[in-house]
């Protein structure tokens, strides 16, 4: 199934561009709150409750809250999984550093003016002036870079990360049609098809964002990835009695569908735990 | 009368062919194996293959010069890489340049025969080129 990911920043018409481009490949165009209300229904939370913690500020002394950091788990599962089922298009950045080695996910990155963003502002927000919406740009932005940073430890604003990056400058909405021709024409290439390799990448972020999720609550620390139906679990140091219900960990993993074999590492705390305050 | 597949298999690994190669003469396919990619670039030139099954790390010619040589040869080949250090540069680069399918090693004679069958249905083959499970 192709994928197209489209990450902006905030009031840079992202919206507009990924219902867009979505009409005109045909794709179906999901966001942070086709997202959030998928999480909600799967996971059984209430979807308000979702919304808020994904919502909400970081502070400059506590960049990931531990509620917002055990949020996004989910909100992957339930992302990657919809990527393995039909061609679509994300607007949004949850999950798109996990899905760099998925040649068949072509990442795009738009840019727009400060000046084209903040009229943005001012025209949504109903804001009252230029400096005021150059604030809440600001604010919004730096938000965004610690967040990335903290969860997946790289900057959103990086253009290494994408495979394809269209400033959009001061163009008018009208002329957005021409930045969508250009994202369309690039992500009907060859090289972006969907191919045995990458379906399987796909498939084993698909199932790995699935463990990691279905034990954050109980194990919030431990990392899964997935090869061919080989799960590796990477646990924090267990303590003694914890280590009688490692098999009972293991059945539980086994149950997944798609699971054939599971084999736990334990590793020690790094310095993104250190980061992350855990 | 029914078309049989013909298809090139080309591994410098001896062990690949080995067991490949039974596993797809079994299902009705006609399958010449070679280790040597000099001599699979000289079959190429003088043979017009249905599927080519091609290694991409290997001495002298790559796999990539392979599929440039089968496209340059025949549009209508199916070229389907193997190898055991794919990733998204090598995965988009052989997409590129005309591959039909890309599958990671260690992959089970099954998973190929599949991708196998996919490749003999953009061919439009029809007869004996379909996938048969071993039970069969």
């Amino acid at each position: 199934m192709s994928v197209i990911t489209l990450t902006t920043d905030a009031y840079s018409r992202g919206n507009i561009l990924a219902e867009g481009i979505a009409e005109k490949m045909g794709y179906r165009c999901i966001g942070d709150d086709d997202v959030i209300a998928a999480a909600a229904k799967a996971y059984e939370i209430d979807k308000g409750k979702l919304e808020q913690s994904f919502r909400s500020s970081a502070s400059f002394f506590n960049p990931f809250s531990s509620r917002k950091y055990r949020l996004i788990p989910l909100l992957e599962a339930v992302l990657v999984e919809q990527m393995c089922q039909q061609d679509m298009i994300y607007h949004g950045f949850i999950a798109v550093s996990r899905i760099q080695e998925v040649s068949h996910a072509i990442k795009v990155r738009v840019i727009a003016s400060a000046e084209s963003r903040m009229r943005e502002v001012i025209q949504k927000e109903r804001s009252s002036g230029m400096v005021e919406a150059k604030d809440r740009i600001f604010k919004l932005d730096e938000e965004r870079q610690r967040w990335s940073r903290a969860i997946y430890g790289t900057d959103i604003s990086d253009s290494a990360q994408y495979d394809l990056v269209v400033n959009i400058g001061p163009m008018g909405n009208e002329d957005l049609k021409d930045a969508i021709e250009t994202i369309a024409i690039t992500a009907r290439q060859k090289k972006y098809e969907p191919m045995t390799y990458s379906v399987n990448c796909l498939t084993n972020i698909a199932l790995s964002c699935k463990i990691k999720a279905a034990f954050i609550d109980s194990y919030p620390k431990t990392e899964a990835r997935s090869d061919k139906g080989t799960i590796y679990m990477f646990v924090p140091a267990l303590r003694r009695k914890n280590q009688k219900n490692i098999l009972v960990f293991k059945n539980k993993i086994m149950e997944f569908e798609g699971v054939e074999h599971v084999e736990i590492y334990v590793r020690k705390k790094n310095f993104d735990d250190m980061a992350r305050g855990n | 009368m029914k078309d049989i597949l013909k298809i090139l298999l080309i591994d410098d690994e001896k062990m690949v062919g080995d067991r490949l190669k039974p596993a797809l003469v079994k299902v009705g396919y006609s399958v010449e194996a070679l280790m040597d990619p000099r001599k699979a670039l000289q079959r190429i030139d003088e043979n017009e293959f249905d599927i080519i099954v091609t290694d991409i790390m290997m001495e002298e010619v790559d796999g990539i010069q392979i599929l440039e040589a089968a496209m340059k040869k025949s549009y209508r080949t199916r070229v389907i890489v193997i190898t055991g250090y794919a990733n998204v540069n090598l995965a988009r680069e052989a997409m590129d340049k005309g591959a039909f399918d890309i599958i990671e090693k260690p992959f089970r004679p099954g998973d190929l025969r599949n991708v196998i069958a996919n490749a003999a249905k953009a061919l439009d083959i029809q007869g004996e080129i379909g996938y048969q499970s071993p039970a069969n």
